[in-house]
């Protein structure tokens, strides 16, 4: 089928799908790094050791890299 | 043999705390599961991680093309997706292991786990209310990095208290037996 300049294949309307069902993913994974973040702080607050500040950082650090798959999918998908 | 490279035993260690500790209560004993009871998750991880790696070459060897009929952006979402999930069974693996602990205080014993996601549960028992305590060693794995589980049998409202594959479990239950003892001495002092 034609319209306009684009032509739609079987192969770009499945690349669609999935790229949709990508974002779908990164957008959950991201929520599941923000209640990462808030576990950590549970954590963090019941059990005080040298080590819980590196962890807060490095939780927060995940939910960054979780944001970045959510433009990486966007973008470069 | 033991482990040094992630400590999961503290003796009267000054820098760790925990939630509702009382002002003159100080930790005796912080314990971990032992650090060899990481290494499933760990060897598990480590084969989720090479198994992309070595797929080509599986592919290879069995003659198939399938790789390489997929789009390549199809193929890279799919490999981003499969390694954040390995990322997310590392981190959850790790902060378990890592939270997880049991306390022994000069008051009492504090087992806190984190079940869950966003649960936890934590079990405080005094020292006074403790009836007996025995522990558990079997298996070669158990005897050749010297852990094993600590059973504590309590008189309270929790009855019984498991530290599950902790380092030294002798050490562990002679520390309680002398605080135990060391705490049923003061109050008899106290009564006479």
């Amino acid at each position: 089928m034609e319209i306009g300049s684009q032509v739609f294949t079987l192969e770009s309307g499945l690349q669609l799908i999935f790229k949709a069902g990508f974002i779908i993913f990164a957008v959950l994974y991201f929520i599941f790094s923000l209640i990462v973040i808030r576990q950590v702080k549970l954590m963090t607050e019941t059990v005080v050791t040298e080590g819980g500040a590196i962890i807060r950082a490095l939780a927060i650090i995940f939910a960054g890299l979780s944001l970045g798959v959510i433009v990486l999918f966007i973008g470069f998908l | 043999m033991h482990f040094k490279i992630f400590p999961s035993l503290f003796e009267k260690p000054q820098k760790i705390r925990f939630e509702h500790q009382e002002e003159k209560e100080r930790i005796e004993l912080f314990l971990r599961r032992h650090p060899v009871t990481n290494i499933p998750w760990i060897v598990a991880s480590l084969i989720g991680l090479a198994l992309p790696i070595l797929t080509p070459f599986i592919e290879q060897f069995l003659g198939t093309t399938l790789l390489l009929q997929i789009p390549v952006q199809i193929l890279v979402g799919f490999l981003v997706i499969y390694y954040l999930i390995i990322l997310a069974y590392i981190i959850e693996s790790f902060l378990f292991w890592y939270f997880n602990v049991y306390i022994v205080t000069n008051q009492h014993i504090v087992d806190i786990n984190f079940n869950s996601v966003l649960s936890k549960e934590v079990i405080e028992v005094s020292l006074d209310d403790v009836e007996s305590i025995s522990r558990k060693m079997g298996g070669l794995w158990h005897a050749l990095f010297v852990y094993g589980d600590v059973i504590i049998e309590t008189a309270a409202k929790q009855q019984r208290i498991t530290f599950d594959k902790v380092p030294n479990p002798d050490f562990v239950v002679d520390v309680i037996q002398d605080l135990v003892s060391a705490r049923k001495l003061f109050f008899e002092g106290d009564k006479k």
